[in-house]
């Protein structure tokens, strides 16, 4: 490899929280192409852990790569990992972190979606009707006169066409005569 | 890694109002991939005391994961609530690795040059 340092790795170290157990392999390019060159179990952990191994002696490379695939149907949750190596060949032991994702340690409030209930009373209207501040002229209801004449039947009773027969007012003649008082003079 | 992000929740808090008293469930899909209520039979949000009082009220959610969640709040029988507002504690976690997926997920890192 062209420019990569080469480097001797001593430990490994997670911190997880694991369902159920998994593993780390540890892939470098000395001797040869990238390959396996170490492996370990991770313990299933309820609680955050972390998680410590030793490496071979001899693991050397320019290049390392790091594989965690949890065992069975198991979930990890990785919070950290590193390597402890040191650059050959006259270089310091010290900490490389290996690139996981960060977790925060607060917890951020999110606001749930529920519609803001406003601090201040509003204003309604309620359904009266408004009295206008003018008056308003109104046609009063008045039958109309029309223009035109209309006969109209005058009550004159009808004379009819036939003669009625109609009793004078006499006195019938009794055939036998009567009496009759007279007034005289007291 | 999980396409979705998996969140760790804390807590809720609710500001509300009511006559009586009101349940509390938190449903969210994991584990199980189905949501599904995490907090047991429930969690009693207590009367604010009358519509016109406010309450705040804290509920913790320890322990409880998901990448969807669901917050639900019924109101007894005969009780009204008003929620005002509520605020949901939660962090995502950065790497959560699923191996009950098809296929399974994994964490795998680039090759690393390390000193350099």
């Amino acid at each position: 490899m062209a420019s990569e340092k080469l480097c001797l790795f001593s430990k490994v170290e997670l911190e997880v929280v694991a369902t159920g157990p998994g593993s780390l392999a540890l892939l470098t390019d000395v001797p040869g192409p990238l390959a396996q060159r170490f492996a370990f179990t991770v313990p299933a952990s309820a609680l955050r852990r972390t998680v410590t191994s030793r490496l071979p002696y001899n693991m050397q490379g320019h290049l390392v790569q790091a594989i965690l695939t949890p065992g069975g149907s198991s979930q990890i949750t990785l919070y950290r990992a590193r390597i402890w190596a040191r650059v050959l060949p006259g270089g310091q032991w010290e900490w490389f972190p290996l690139p996981v994702i960060e977790t925060p340690v607060e917890f951020s409030p999110a606001p749930l979606p529920i519609p803001p209930t406003p601090e201040d009373w509003k204003p309604a209207m309620l359904p009266i009707p408004a009295t206008p501040e003018e008056w308003r002229a109104v046609s009063l209801e008045i039958p109309p006169t029309p223009e035109d004449w209309k006969p109209s039947m005058l009550p004159i009773l009808a004379t009819p066409e036939e003669w009625a027969r109609v009793p004078l007012p006499l006195r019938p003649t009794p055939d036998v005569p009567e009496w009759v008082d007279m007034e005289v003079d007291k | 890694m999980a396409f979705q992000k998996v969140f760790d929740f804390k807590e809720v808090t609710f500001e509300y109002r009511s006559n009586g008293v009101a349940q509390f469930q938190f449903n969210t899909d994991m584990p199980g991939g189905a949501m599904a209520p995490r907090l047991g039979g429930g969690v009693v949000l207590p009367s604010s005391g009358g519509i016109g009082q406010n309450k705040t009220y804290t509920v913790p959610l320890d322990g409880i994961q998901g990448t969807m969640y669901q917050p639900v709040v019924t109101p007894g029988v005969s009780t009204q609530i008003i929620l005002l507002a509520a605020t949901i504690r939660l962090r995502p976690i950065g790497v959560y690795i699923d191996g009950s997926l098809n296929p399974p997920e994994e964490w795998i890192t680039q090759p690393i040059a390390p000193g350099v």
